[in-house]
């Protein structure tokens, strides 16, 4: 009998002591001895029901109400810890239908290479899962270097919903916005969400528009370009106007992004990599003209990560001598790094040069950590021997970080060694 | 030390009477605290309701009618305005059909069964959009169900509490009636544990509440939060409360959370006067019943003191140790008192928050509050209660000469002297509760000290104070004239136990008193009561005359959102057109005006509309001048009373047409709202608010107040249009008699705390009476041993006791009186404005003379018991 108490008292301290607490906390003498009476009263239905808990029945007051307390709490303990909650909000809602992967069978998956269809791609792709437009770049002005970079997600989270209310919506979209301030080192980052309902977030193809509230990228003609890109919080923002340099660059395997073995765990993924950029930074009360480059990503798909893969390191690197490269490394749990991390280079005249990775190597130089002590590399070595290329990827903000829902460190880098630039890094998973 | 032992010794030979002294102020105690729990508990839980469900939010934007606002307007503020923090919400009060019949039963059934649960069932919805939320309400859910708020059926999420309360289960589905239509929702996860005290709360999505509520486009309101009234916005620089205001159009307003819960709290006014004025009454039995414990146990010592004197104990240690001896059974007594009243208070609280579920609104955080104050306000009125009843005859007896104070006859003459002094001091009181009465305190409903009920309450105590100074006197007259008379008819029995009464002034004046605290208050809230009944009652005759009412099943009183289709009238005036003479619509809405937020209601502009209404005043002609088009209103009484408006006064009211004058033309009597009415014309009322709904119809029949022809005529109505709209038909009485239920429910928890207290007096009583009678077993004893037999004995002590309840309830009436008519014209016109007729019933008289009766008699039969069967020689010996 003695055992079977300490094996209670043990499994009670087990069920954490959280319980415990809920348990002082909600204290009533009046409950308690109700509470006492109804543990009892159950020992004793089980005791008829099994005639195990014989001692029950010849046991003091003391004893009994031992018992009772012992039961008691474990209850208590099993209702508290059995049932973890969390907050009713937009971040967990978001996040909640792009980490499972319950629903995927109700939408398309990026299987076969397909023929792209412009001005329509610009637009949504709603049977897809999700899907981003991703514009990142380095500006100048007179006075200050910037860089900045401006997401909007689409997350469809209920592919079987038939809406019939102007709230009701399959779609919510996420926005990411960061500028660094490189001369006086600061970073700005903002996120917002939006349903797809109303006027307050959406998209349309002809011509092309995607807004979340007052933030938008849009073209003023049927023509993709110019675009302008607005987005603003808090008094900081910007307001640019790009024009394609370059003609888009099918990603992947002709626009197929393949990012783990199992069939479909790939993206639909196209870029512009060199924008010709005009446009103005606020910062609070203080405005600044600017010019430079920017690199704009298409991306849409219904995968998530591989099993395995816990993260990327991607990099957008735009050359002074008018080329770019993209590569993206994919890292595994144990450390490696994924075979499908891949990448590409563009030449002078915008032709592609697909990139493996047994083409690149890459090595963290240099860390920074963040607040809650996660280590990001923020200087690299990445070399290309096939094309002579030695470069050191360097950032001048250390602190470039989204503390977001996803939190991830983005921002702009520098290039130096045999080819010089501007360009921007984006890491996740640390 | 010897001194402590002596008390010591002698409590634990009178243990009986030690434990009555202890069981006195706990119970005083238990009572004043359980109620002041209940008071605090209702209190906290509305505030935390309107917060909880409010949030964090400053201000929220409303459409000026109380009705619905568009959702265009949140897409404005946040994309246009760039403004940061706000969220848009739906909600309406709906009532839920219990698991327990979603078989398909008839309509009729169903709404008959609603009716009879709703009250217990009423649910509040609230439609959010989670992704403006995480700023205002923080609800927490259990995990993963996130994603299920967007689901493609109706579906709710709630509470295990309130899921267990409606009986129903994870994925079960809710059968609700939303106006006239009844529809089903999935409950589809719960509330996390922290978020469970959220009650009677279904939370959905925006959309799906709009879809359930048949409301596309529509929000209640939106909230927003800022910072010195100013609005944060994306564009770094904020906009001001005034720009917002300006940037509003006609039918939008924009209000601070604060006056949204002091709204809260008016609304629930009555009902909290209702319980302070328990409160108050618990407090006055609790302090005489505190006294009268235990200055008993010290007068009774009185002559032991004087040995003590006469052996050379100082004044000042007798003093001490009275005191310290008070002292103990204080703590002891306000210990179990603290402790019972903590457990009195579960049934209270439940039972109070029932009530405001019930007739105000649904309360859907309930907590339990014990505030210091009121602990504070327990242990401080029994320590003090206990010091003075101990002190007042300790000083008494110490200062006396100790040959003198060994006699209780030279104490008893001495307090024939007091009795000048007490009616002196009586008079006083009475002329302090006059000018307490006819002060003007400046009406501030937020000073809790200094306000005009408050002081109503203050006039109550004078009152009872200058009657309490007054009995002695008045016991001592009574007994003189009534010696005679008991002579006669009980000879030597009858004229010695009056004659005793007397003697035993000190006593018998406290014990008398509490008694006639306790049923002086019982009768004062008995007529207060039926008065207010019996007026209710007088003008719902008149008022209620059509013949069938029809309406929306609507459970909140004052909410008018709820429209009968157009559908309906266009039936009853064509297809029953040979039956009905006449048809009344009432149409009712929330306006803006100067004076803060008003209901309006429309009057048709007809004779029998008219006769409806009682008035007190009105200008001339205003009938006629009403139906040219004039902008004349009606108002009722208590709205005049609230406002310090009169007739010809003006009231500017936010319409949409806009901001417009009206004059007040008449003043009509009105039980229905306690924050008053204004009524206007019909036709104006449609000019100026641009609405043609009506949230309910009366019809006059031909064949008027005939039983048979209303029934006859809800049958056909009923089988005319309950295939597509539940609606309420009701006929004048049932209506009547719905009233009239609503109203003593109002009062049930009052019932149940007068009960209470009723009984802890009772108790107490009985306590001090028997102390009283064993004390005096020495001198039954010597009676018994000079000859007189048992039976004289009992009769003795019978007629003396039943003799000190009848003068108690003597003394009851003109005091519940007196405290009856403060509550009506004084307590509840403050309050209300109400002006009640007097109903002075003598059933009341009866009870009170029951209680008093059935009193006296208990707290006989122990001491009878205990004096024939005490041996003689030993109590006699003891001496």
């Amino acid at each position: 009998m003695i055992d079977f108490v300490v094996i209670f008292a043990q499994a009670f301290d087990v069920c954490h002591r959280e319980a415990s607490k809920k348990l002082w906390r909600s204290i009533s003498p009046y409950k308690i001895l109700r509470q006492l009476l109804k543990s009892y009263n159950v020992l004793r239905a089980l005791d008829k029901e099994m005639d195990c808990f014989a001692f029950a029945r010849n046991d003091g007051v003391c004893f009994k109400l031992m018992y009772s307390f012992v039961i008691m709490t474990l209850l208590f303990s099993f209702v508290s810890c059995s049932k973890p909650s969390e907050q009713l909000d937009k971040k967990n809602i978001f996040l909640e239908n792009l980490a499972s992967q319950e629903n995927n069978q109700a939408y398309a998956k990026a299987i076969k290479i397909i023929d792209f269809n412009f001005p329509k791609d610009h637009g949504p792709h709603e049977a897809f899962k999700t899907e981003w437009w991703y514009l990142t770049g380095n500006l100048k002005s007179i006075e200050k270097d910037f860089g900045y970079q401006f997401t909007i997600f689409r997350n469809n989270i209920a592919p079987e919903l038939d809406p019939s209310n102007a709230w009701e919506t399959k779609n919510i979209f996420m926005g990411h916005m960061g500028l660094s301030d490189l001369n006086s080192k600061k970073f700005y980052s903002f996120e917002r969400f939006e349903r797809e309902a109303l006027e307050l977030a959406g998209t349309q193809s002809q011509p092309f528009k995607v807004r979340l509230n007052h933030w938008y990228i849009k073209s003023q003609t049927k023509e993709i370009f110019p675009l302008e890109i607005s987005a603003m919080e808090n008094g900081i923002g910007y307001k640019l106007k790009v024009i394609a340099l370059k003609n888009k660059v099918l990603q992947g395997d002709k626009g197929l992004s393949q990012k783990s073995k199992e069939i479909g765990n790939a993206s639909y993924y196209y870029s512009y990599t060199r924008l010709k950029t005009v446009g103005t930074v606020f910062i609070k009360d203080k405005s600044y003209d600017v010019s430079g480059l920017s690199w704009m990503d298409r991306e849409w798909s219904t995968s998530a990560l591989g099993k395995d893969q816990v993260g990327w390191d991607w990099f957008s690197l735009q050359f002074d001598d008018n080329t770019e490269l993209m590569i993206y490394q994919l890292r595994n749990k144990d450390g490696s790094v994924d075979e499908f991390s891949s990448g590409a280079f563009i030449d002078k005249e915008g032709k592609k040069i697909n990139l493996n990775l047994g083409d690149f190597k890459l090595k963290a130089l240099d860390y920074w950590t963040n607040e809650s002590g996660a280590k990001f590399p923020i200087k690299w070595k990445l070399d290309i021997p096939r094309y002579d290329m030695s470069l050191v990827v360097s950032t001048e903000l250390k602190n470039q970080m989204h503390n977001f829902s996803i939190p991830y460190w983005e921002g702009a880098v520098r290039v130096s060694g045999s080819k010089t630039g501007l360009g921007y890094l984006e890491m996740t998973g640390y | 030390m010897l001194l402590y032992k002596s008390s010591l010794n002698y409590l634990k030979r009178n243990f009986l009477q030690s434990l009555f002294v202890i069981v006195g102020i706990s119970l005083g105690i238990a009572v004043t605290f359980a109620i002041d729990i209940a008071v605090d508990s209702a209190q906290k839980s509305f505030s935390l309701s309107a917060k909880r469900v409010a949030g964090v939010a400053t201000h929220s934007i409303y459409s000026i009618d109380g009705k619905e606002i568009e959702e265009k307007l949140f897409v404005r503020l946040k994309n246009d305005l760039g403004i940061a923090d706000l969220a848009p919400v739906l909600e309406a009060f709906v009532p839920v059909f219990k698991s327990s019949f979603v078989n398909n039963s008839s309509l009729e059934k169903e709404i008959s069964l609603t009716q009879k649960n709703a009250d217990r069932d009423l649910i509040k919805i609230l439609g959010i959009d989670p992704l403006s939320e995480s700023k205002f309400r923080e609800i927490q859910i259990a995990a993963k169900s996130n994603g299920k708020i967007f689901s493609s059926e109706l579906g709710v999420f709630c509470s295990k509490t309130t899921a267990k309360a409606l009986g129903v289960e994870l994925g079960d589905k809710i059968r609700l009636r939303i106006g006239s239509k009844i529809k089903e929702a999935r409950l589809q996860a719960f509330f996390d544990s922290d978020s469970s005290n959220y009650q009677n709360l279904f939370l959905m999505d925006i959309s799906q509440a709009q879809k359930l509520l048949d409301k596309p486009g529509k929000l209640t309101r939106i909230d927003l939060k800022a910072i010195d009234d100013s609005f944060n916005t994306v564009f770094g620089k904020g906009i001001s409360l005034d720009e917002l205001k300006k940037s509003l159009s006609e039918d939008e307003t924009i209000k601070s959370s604060e006056s949204r819960s002091k709204s809260l709290e008016q609304m629930t006014k009555s009902f909290n006067i209702n319980l302070q004025a328990l409160s108050f009454l618990a407090i006055i039995v609790a302090a005489f019943l505190i006294y009268n414990s235990v200055s008993f146990s010290v007068v009774q010592r009185r002559k032991i003191y004087a040995v003590y004197r006469t052996i050379g104990v100082s004044r000042r240690e007798i003093i001490k140790a009275v005191v310290l001896e008070a002292f103990v059974f204080a703590i002891l007594g306000i210990g179990l008192g603290v402790f019972l009243g903590y457990l009195f208070a579960d049934t209270l609280v439940g039972l109070v928050l029932q009530t405001i579920n019930d007739i105000y609104f649904s309360v859907e955080v309930s907590v339990k509050a014990i505030s210091f104050f009121a602990l504070f306000k327990s242990v401080g009125l029994g320590l003090l209660m206990s010091l003075v009843a101990a002190l007042l005859p300790a000083l008494d007896a110490s200062s006396t000469n100790p040959v003198m104070a060994m006699s209780r006859t030279s104490f008893e003459s001495k307090n024939k002297l007091k009795a000048q002094a007490y009616i002196v001091l009586s008079v006083c009181f009475a002329i302090l509760a006059y000018f307490v009465v006819k002060i003007k305190v400046p009406d501030n409903p937020l000073n809790m000290i200094f306000n005009d009920i408050n002081f109503g309450f203050l006039a109550l105590l004078f009152i009872l104070l200058s009657f309490t100074l007054l009995i002695p006197t008045a016991i001592q007259i009574l007994c003189k004239l009534l010696e005679p008379i008991y002579a006669f008819l009980l000879g030597f029995a009858g004229s010695f136990s009056i004659k005793s009464i007397a003697r035993q002034l000190s006593r018998t004046s406290v014990a008398i008193s509490a008694l006639t605290i306790a049923l002086s208050m019982t009768l004062a809230l008995n007529i207060t009561v039926s008065s207010f009944r019996q007026t209710v009652e007088n003008w719902l005759e008149q008022s209620l005359k059509a013949d069938v009412y029809i309406s929306v099943p609507r459970l909140v009183s004052n909410q008018a959102n709820d429209v009968i289709p157009e559908e309906v009238q266009f039936i009853i005036d064509k297809d029953f057109k040979a039956d009905v003479q006449e048809t009344l619509t009432y149409s009712m809405l929330n306006a803006e005006s100067n004076i803060g937020e008003i209901q309006l209601a429309a009057i048709q502009e007809s004779e029998a509309a008219l006769g409806l209404v009682n008035f007190h005043n009105s200008i001339e002609n205003f009938w006629q001048r009403m139906i040219s088009g004039e902008k004349l209103i009606l108002v009722s009484e208590p709205f005049t009373y609230k406002n310090h408006l009169g007739l010809n006064d003006s009231l500017e009211i936010k319409t949409k047409q806009g901001l417009e004058s009206f004059t007040i033309a008449g003043i009509f009597e009105d039980f229905g709202s306690e924050h008053g009415i204004v009524m206007m014309s019909k036709k104006t009322f449609q000019y100026y608010f641009k609405t043609k709904d009506v949230n309910s119809l009366g019809v006059i029949l031909r064949d008027h107040n005939s039983k048979k022809a209303i029934d006859g005529f809800i049958e056909k109505l009923k089988s005319a249009i309950f295939k597509k709209h539940l609606l309420f038909i009701r006929s004048n009485y049932s209506l009547k008699q719905e009233s009239m239920d609503i109203f003593d429910r109002t009062f049930q928890v009052t019932n149940v705390l007068k009960f209470i207290a009723l009984a802890v007096a009772f108790i107490a009583i009985l306590s001090s009476f028997m102390s009283l009678q064993l004390e005096r077993i020495k001198e039954f004893s010597i009676l018994r041993a000079t000859g007189t037999s048992p039976w004289q004995i009992g009769k003795i002590l019978s007629a003396q006791t039943l003799t000190m309840g009848f003068f108690a309830f003597l003394f009851a009436i003109p005091a519940g009186i007196i405290q009856a008519y403060v509550m009506i014209f004084i307590i509840n016109k403050r309050s209300f404005g109400w002006s009640l007729s007097w109903n002075l019933e003598s059933a009341f008289y009866i009870e009170v003379f029951l209680l008093a009766m059935g009193a006296s008699i208990i707290s006989v039969i122990y001491p009878i018991f205990f004096t024939n069967r005490v041996n003689l020689s030993e109590s006699l010996r003891n001496d």
